[in-house]
């Protein structure tokens, strides 16, 4: 349909619009409300509701708005006769199956049948019969279900169909009898089911966690931006804000619209993960005397740190001291935490806790950032995905994938994994993730003999013996068919592999040949922003390189060391790092040992000298520079527990107290961020920014090795999400070692239920599940329990055999 | 005693193994077929002819078929498809299972004419899903045509290709209603689609489609062969040629009939034995369940034409004609219906849904004379709200049969109320 614009009048305003736009499109423009249930803008149109009925001159019948095309000329009547004895005729038939027990319904007050009912229904219905019972299926720890409350709008169902990808509700039988399940009576497994719950319009369909905990009016709602991935989806935090024993708690987290990062959506890690801001809090600041941990004042705890510190720097010296942050603290927090520990002369500064090696040639060349905004990205026309698993780890970016994939953009993968992808991929070519580097330059070889421009010199010869499999081939010429609008995604766990740096460098070199900018994506929610604070040892604020004397050791490499003294933010070194058990027996032999945290933990407490409890994510104002980098900047959404501080404060007084001045330098957020701000521009002027692209190396096709990946499920990321109950429950068996049978049978582990890893002196114990979407010679291992811990895997070769 | 009864698409009614492929040609079939492969007239002519005889579509809405056909844009990119509809729901018809079975060639001559006329490469005929013996007709009817170059790649040596496939259904009513019987064809839960986009322009996989009924697709060779005219004439001015009723009921003798338009219903109910000795006829129904009931004195002198049906309130429909006579419960006979459309309701839309099963409990507590005060009204309007409010016309087929049974018969379902109840409005 040509877009040209018509008039047409609704309710005898005359009103612009386009031909082909759909009347109710253009009411809602216009600000006139037409009723609607079964209508939502992001999904396809089904006109099975008929609330939206309206009166168009020269019908004779009323007309669906939600689907009927405006024309020119047209006359709507919203308000006429003929469409309000419409929109009354089918408000009585939704509520003649429909409780009317609004009180004791938990979408209650925020209902559209209760809305509209009361707006456009009949103060009194004929109906005088009993009323259907549907039976409820249990949909998992997420969404509760009530259906007899279901008005058969069926958005539920398309939003699986359509933007889940994943058709798990579907309508069952017909008629009066028509019913939304499951029909298999399973879980909802989609990454993004509590959407479910959004669309759904009546209370059929509610969040289990938040269920009955609260009324919708009496909560606060505040902006914030979610913490668990890279894109930053914005949310609404609603707060209790009625009942003074319930002053500190989020009572359940809505998406926020915006149509550049997560539209209307949110992940189901980003909507339940704030329960887990409910346990094992940190809440007061504590030292160890002997042994024995105690309650002190800020005062006393902050005065106890500057003078170890300032002690140890006088005795040995600064270089004995590292600073690791976690890659979810905001921007204002790292460039505090870095201020004050380079005020104090440390040099050992990092916010990369999980590489298995030295990755800071990468960080120097490009910025963790993917090239294009996300909308862009829904329209892109192909995608290479370098081991990048976005469906899980970035759910909102996948969803942009998807929406590309689905528009005919031509998708292509290249991992250690097989991608759980919901939308069809051109090439999926799983390989062992030792051989990871020599693929991507199979690929730069493959690519340059289709480019048929010869090779250059230095490449040949570094590629000479690469062997080229058909694979790759296709790879290759999937790359050349349309090099415009490409998107060379390069996942976080590449930055974990030991070869980080040159699977990055050929990456680079492949870009280059295609004309295009690598795009990253990053761990945590604020990499790129903590790049921009100066939390890395080569990097000062603004992302300065800085020189060869202020550089520093990674934070691996500093324990690796064992130094004398660690401050640790929001990391549970335990679970969070890479190589946790070296980390651990460094922390454990330093003389002084300070953790910050909102979390509290069992290691920490053997380590530590002084833990401070700050704010966790919703709880702080700050900013988080996202995937796209984007500056979000969100003020806290409620406060924390009495003696629990925002980091940035933490860090701000330390920051005086060093620099002995008597009045903070730093005594609101906006002064932190706008020093940065002034920081990054100046870098971004004087080109700091675009870096000196890597060198990659000769290589050529080896035997691949058995290697264990340090795997971090996605519900497992972070303290944070990892203490959310409902979403443990939904996925409550993920804690096992996985590999396929190839890589099982010449491991002679074929039958065993139980696996031991081992590397180097460290083993582990865990349950073995075969799994053919894993490489060959590849085993991936769970992070993040105990037996994770004491193995303390780093990305790389491994034994493995089987155990009791 | 009727001239030209059984003339069209019935006229193998009593030959031996017309369903098959020598006798049928043996008759002149696919002569008109053969005709078109060899000369290659122009589409439009055949659809002007079409125009010419006044047939209409025989499913149920009597839409002329000469113009539906000319809606479709022979020109337009990518697969046209026709579809034939021998879904044959509508409660009281059983008239296309009759073509099917004594004549599934000559329906197979309609489909491949027809879609020779709209450019269409592709058939699907959707059968039935209780059609067991009419599906292996047609099958094997489709097996000897192809087998005789008639159908499939490279027709009779000419470069016409028109593949052809019988579908069977899974059992639906609602199947019948051309746009679920095109989400069907598509793998998909059979639910009528909101329209527009008509069929004409997104069908079949959003491309151009006609659905036509089996009757209709099937007169289509006999209308070539012997010309439009001889069509036309064979009906009244408005209602050009025959049409076959299927009569149910209270006649003595049951079946399918196929007249000329304008023959009158006393002719019907005289070829199927009329009503039993000493009977009368309370009630029709003449066009399958979703038509309005006529009281039985006005059909006796009313004609079977669109028109004359028009003239009692009502219409040909599916030509599924139900006779009641005066031993009939017509709370029970409207209860009954009501039942059927509850049970077939596809459940998509909140009127029908809603409606259906709330229409069905009163005319059911009526019929076994529990009616509340009121019941008889409150049926009248719920079927109101029900009507002109749906995504497909299953909402008239509620609604129609309600209103009519009320406007016609209303103290015989006011006899449904229930005493007490009555005495308690009484007492008021
Ligand atoms: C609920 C419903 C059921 C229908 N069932 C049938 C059917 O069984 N057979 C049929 O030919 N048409 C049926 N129709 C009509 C079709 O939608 C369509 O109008 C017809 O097949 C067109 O063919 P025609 O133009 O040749 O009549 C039904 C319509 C509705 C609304
Ligand atoms: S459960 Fe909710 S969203 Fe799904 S069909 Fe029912 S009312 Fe609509
Ligand atoms: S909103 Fe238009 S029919 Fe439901």
């Amino acid at each position: 349909m040509s877009a040209h614009a018509i008039s047409i009048t609704i309710d005898h305003r005359s009103i612009q619009c386009q031909a082909g736009q759909l009347i109710i499109e253009v009411a809602d423009q216009a600000g006139i409300y037409i009723p609607r249930f079964c209508y939502h803008p992001k999904l396809t149109v089904a006109a099975n509701c008929r609330m939206c009925l309206v009166e168009i001159a020269k019908s004779p019948k009323p007309l669906p708005a939600c689907a009927t095309p405006v024309s020119e000329g047209m006359c709507v009547y919203t308000r006429s006769r003929m469409a309000l004895k419409a929109q009354k005729a089918v408000m009585e038939f939704l509520l003649i199956n429909h409780p009317l027990d609004c009180p004791i319904c938990d979408q209650g007050g925020e209902c559209d049948l209760q809305d509209l009912a009361l707006g456009y229904g009949m103060a009194k219905g004929q109906f005088d019969e009993a009323k259907r019972a549907v039976e409820d299926e249990n949909l998992g720890p997420l969404v509760s279900t009530e259906m007899t409350r279901c008005i058969h709008c069926t958005r539920c169902v398309r939003f699986g169909d359509e933007i889940a990808g994943m058709p798990e509700l579907g309508v069952m039988s017909r008629g009066g009898k028509a019913y939304i399940g499951t029909y298999l009576g399973t879980e909802l497994r989609s990454e993004l089911s509590g959407n479910v719950i959004d669309v759904c319009p009546v209370g059929a369909l509610t969040a289990k966690p938040s269920r009955f905990h609260g009324r919708s009016w009496s909560f606060k709602q505040r902006a914030q931006v979610a913490r668990h991935d890279c894109v930053g989806s914005h949310v609404y935090c609603h707060v209790q804000s009625h009942y003074t024993d319930a002053a500190h708690t989020i009572m359940r987290v809505l998406p926020r619209a915006n149509e550049a990062v997560n539209e209307v959506w949110l992940s189901d890690r980003d909507r339940f993960s704030y329960e887990g801001l409910q346990h094992q809090r940190l809440t007061l600041p504590q030292v160890k005397r002997a042994g024995q941990w105690q309650t002190v004042s800020w005062q006393l705890a902050l005065d106890l740190i500057t003078d170890r510190l300032s002690g140890l720097v006088q005795t040995s010296d600064a270089d004995q001291i590292a600073g690791v942050i976690s890659s979810n603290a905001t921007l204002e927090e790292g460039f505090l935490f870095q201020q004050w520990l380079r005020t104090l002369g440390v040099r050992h500064i990092d916010c990369r806790v999980r590489q298995a090696g030295d990755t800071e040639a990468i960080t120097m060349s490009a910025c963790p950032q993917i090239a294009k905004t996300l909308p862009e990205l829904a329209q892109c026309s192909g995608c290479l995905l370098i081991e990048a698993f976005p469906r899980r780890q970035q759910p909102m970016l996948n969803h942009r994938m998807r929406q590309a994939a689905l528009a005919g953009a031509t998708v292509m993968a290249l991992g250690s994994m097989r991608q759980d992808a919901n939308y069809p991929l051109h090439v999926d070519h799983v390989v062992p993730v030792s051989t990871l580097s020599q693929h991507i330059a199979a690929l730069v070889k493959a690519v340059l003999s289709l480019k048929d421009e010869g090779m250059p010199a230095v490449l040949s010869k570094s590629l000479a013996s690469l062997e080229v499999t058909e694979s790759i081939q296709a790879i290759a010429s999937g790359l050349i068919g349309q090099a415009s609008d490409l998107v060379i995604l390069i996942g976080e766990p590449v930055l974990r592999h030991p070869d980080a740096v040159q699977i990055v460098a050929w990456a680079e070199c492949l870009a280059n040949l295609l004309s295009v900018q690598l795009s990253f994506l990053s761990e945590g929610s604020n990499t790129a922003g903590l790049r921009l604070s100066g939390c890395l040892p080569h990097m000062g604020p603004g992302g300065v390189p800085l020189s060869e004397a202020e550089c520093g050791l990674s934070a691996r490499a500093s324990f690796q060391k064992g130094l004398k003294a660690y401050i640790v933010h929001d990391v549970m070194v335990e679970d969070d790092c890479m190589g946790a058990q070296q980390a651990l027996m460094a922390l454990k032999q330093a003389a002084f040992n300070v953790y910050i945290s909102p979390f509290d933990s069992a290691h920490a407490r053997e380590w530590a000298d002084v833990m401070l409890p700050c704010a966790a994510g919703y709880e702080t104002s700050g900013t988080l520079v996202n995937c796209c980098g984007d500056w979000q900047t969100t003020s806290s959404a409620l406060a924390a527990a009495d003696e629990v501080r925002p980091a940035w404060k933490i860090y701000a007084a330390l920051l005086a107290w060093q620099q002995s001045e008597d009045t903070m330098q730093f005594d609101c957020i906006e002064s932190v961020t706008q020093v940065i701000q002034h920081a990054t521009q100046a870098a971004v002027a004087q080109g700091l920014h675009q870096g000196e692209g890597l060198v990659p190396e000769a290589i050529e096709t080896t035997e691949p090795v058995l290697w264990g990946v340090a795997h971090w499920h996605d519900f497992r990321v972070d303290p944070w999400v990892r203490q959310a109950p409902a979403l443990q429950a939904q996925h409550d068996d993920v804690m096992r070692v996985r590999c396929n049978h190839a890589t099982a049978e010449s491991s002679q582990i074929l039958d065993a239920e139980y696996v031991q890893i081992r590397q180097g002196l460290t083993v582990g114990r865990f349950p073995l599940v075969l799994d053919e979407s894993v490489a060959d010679h590849t085993v991936i291992v769970p992070m993040t329990c105990a037996e994770a811990t004491s193995l303390g895997l780093v990305t790389g070769p491994i034994e493995m055999e089987a155990c009791k | 005693m009727v001239e030209h009864l059984d003339t069209v698409c019935y006229r193998f009614k009593s030959v031996k193994d017309s369903w098959t492929l020598p006798v049928y040609t043996e008759q002149g079939g696919y002569a008109v077929w053969k005709e078109i492969v060899k000369t290659a007239p122009a589409p439009e002519d055949i659809i002007e002819k079409v125009k010419a005889s006044g047939l209409r579509g025989r499913g149920g809405a009597g839409f002329p078929t000469g113009l539906k056909w000319s809606f479709v844009d022979r020109t337009a990119a990518g697969p046209k498809y026709l579809v034939c509809n021998s879904d044959e729901g509508e409660p009281g018809t059983f008239k296309d299972r009759e073509i099917l079975l004594t004549n599934p060639h000559q329906l197979i001559e309609g489909m491949l004419i027809a879609a020779y006329a709209m450019g269409m490469n592709v058939c699907y005929h959707f059968l039935r899903g209780e059609f067991a013996l009419p599906f292996q007709r047609c099958e094997a009817a489709l097996a000897e045509a192809r087998a005789a170059g008639l159908v499939g790649e490279g027709i009779l040596g000419s470069k016409l290709n028109i593949e052809m496939h019988n579908i069977l259904g899974a059992g639906s009513y609602i199947v019948g209603e051309e746009t679920a019987m095109l989400e069907a064809l598509e793998g998909k839960r059979a639910y009528p689609r909101y329209k527009p986009p008509f069929p004409a322009t997104q069908g079949l996989y959003g491309q151009p489609t006609t659905v036509n009924n089996t009757e209709t697709l099937a007169s289509v060779p006999m209308i070539l062969e012997k010309g439009p005219e001889w069509f036309a004439q064979l009906g009244t001015a408005k209602s050009g040629g025959t049409k076959m009723f299927s009569v149910s009921g209270h006649v003595c003798q049951p079946g399918v009939f196929e007249v000329p338009l304008g023959t009158s219903f006393q002719t019907l109910l005289e070829l199927s034995g009329g009503l039993a000795s000493g009977r009368s006829c309370l009630a029709v129904i003449p066009g399958g369940t979703s038509m309005r009931v006529v009281p039985g004195d006005q059909m006796l002198s009313a004609e079977m034409s669109y028109e004359g049906m028009e003239a009692v309130g009502s219409a040909i429909g599916s030509g599924g004609v139900i006779v009641m006579d005066d031993r009939t419960d017509l709370a029970e006979a409207l209860a009954v219906m009501m039942q059927f459309y509850q049970h077939e309701s596809c459940g998509q839309c909140t009127p029908c849904r809603e409606g259906s099963g709330w229409v069905s409990t009163l005319a059911d507590r009526l019929a076994q004379g529990l009616g509340r005060s009121g019941d008889v009204d409150r049926l009248y309007t719920v079927a109101q709200q029900i009507e002109g409010r749906t995504i497909c016309a299953f909402g008239e087929a509620i609604s129609w049969p309600v209103s009519s049974f009320i406007k016609h018969f209303r103290p015989q379902l006011e006899a449904g109320i229930a005493p007490a109840n009555q005495a308690v409005e009484d007492g008021q």
